[in-house]
């Protein structure tokens, strides 16, 4: 337990005060549009830098066929349309995925 | 993240159910990192006994919900150096399997507790995450639900200087908004199924959670028949104002009459698709942090 809980234990003020507190949810986009996943949805994201070159990339896994489409950032929650992740020119797929 | 520790990101994946198992079970699913953005194609990784790692649902009387939609993270749990992993499943629970290091993962799961008690969401469908989302020095448990939202189980450990755990109940941390339709001209909201990631997406030092979802369009199409849809509207109010309320209801009712209702039921579904526009998506949301 760090100093701001024990504090807020003998103010009584309830520790989750001290969670990190966010703006209001930005939509992430895609080219121009909101990034959207395929029918029935559960857009599932990772941050990462997948390629080694020193940038984060966005990736996208999706419940239909668990595809997964990854992004490269252009600005704030601003993306490139993204691509399909591939091996050997075939789109990879998670079987069941969630 | 790195699950073989090769130096080389490798994409670890939950399932709904593995349809090559035969026991309902979710399992989990590598894309081994080959370098440069490359992988190999999705392997069903195993435990320390050579097969499929599954988790334990203990004595639960339904085992079933604890086992599928396993969503796994990694995370050194226990400070030994090696990873671990940790997953969400239907239920709400929280699987961990320790590692062996290199990949290899002991092929027996326990649960994560917290306050003398099994962890576990209000919601169905955990999704862990690790991050210090209070800023004192060690990692807490943070988690999207079915119902959205995000949650956070706060860890009270006081050594944080190793990878300790002492985690408390789940508190919430950004509010779902609830089941709702989106309209066509509606403004987007995040919706149900939260999926979260934790980074700093625009570099400013402080945390921000990615956030997906799932959410429902619906609205009347443009260029109906508009009398034929206000008929339609009128036919399916009396229906379901004289329908009956509860599956026991229906049942109580004679056969003729059972076949009648579902009959009737088809058809107005079907006349629906006519008027009503439906479909459904998820999107990415990014709450900056304060």
């Amino acid at each position: 337990m760090k100093l701001s809980n024990t504090l807020s234990s003998l103010l009584l003020i309830p520790s989750a005060i001290y969670a990190v507190e966010f703006d209001d949810p930005v939509q992430i986009m895609a080219g121009d549009k909101a990034l959207a996943v395929e029918s029935p949805g559960y857009a599932s994201p990772c941050f990462a830098d997948m390629d080694g070159d020193g940038t984060k990339e966005l990736l996208v896994g999706q419940f239909n066929d668990g595809k997964i489409k990854v992004y490269t950032q252009i600005g704030d929650h601003r993306f490139d349309n993204g691509g399909w992740l591939k091996y050997k020119d075939e789109v990879m797929t998670v079987p069941g995925i969630w | 993240m790195d699950v073989n520790e090769d130096g080389m990101l490798d994409i670890i994946s939950g399932s709904y159910a593995d349809d090559d198992l035969e026991e309902i079970a979710g399992t989990f699913q590598v894309l081994w990192g080959s370098g440069n953005g490359a992988f190999k194609p999705t392997e069903r990784l195993k435990g320390d006994n050579g097969e499929p790692l599954v988790i334990d649902p203990g004595k639960a009387k339904d085992p079933d919900g604890f086992k599928i939609c396993t969503r796994p993270t990694l995370i050194d749990w226990d400070g030994d150096g090696k990873l671990d992993i940790v997953s969400g499943n239907f239920e709400g629970t929280f699987a961990l399997f320790k590692g062996k290091g290199k990949g290899v993962f002991e092929s027996k799961s326990s649960w994560i507790r917290a306050e003398g008690k099994m962890l576990k969401l209000s919601e169905w469908n955990s999704d862990p995450v690790f991050a210090d989302i209070d800023s004192d020095g060690d990692l807490d448990l943070l988690s999207g639900s079915d119902g959205g939202g995000v949650f956070w189980a706060e860890n009270k450990t006081e050594d944080a200087k190793v990878t300790k755990f002492e985690l408390s109940s789940f508190k919430t941390l950004i509010e779902p908004n609830g089941y709702f339709l989106l309209g066509k001209n509606d403004e987007a909201k995040p919706g149900l199924n939260t999926r979260i990631w934790v980074d700093d997406l625009n570099g400013d030092g402080k945390t921000d959670i990615l956030l997906g979802d799932t959410v429902e369009f619906e609205w009347v199409k443009e260029g109906i028949d508009k009398e034929a849809y206000a008929a339609w509207e009128k036919e399916i109010d009396a229906f379901y104002e004289s329908a009956p309320e509860t599956d026991e209801e229906l049942a109580a009712l004679s056969k003729t009459q059972q076949e009648e209702f579902r009959r009737k039921q088809k058809e107005l579904w079907e006349q629906e698709k006519l008027f009503i526009h439906t479909a459904s998506s998820g999107h990415v949301w990014v709450y900056y942090g304060k």
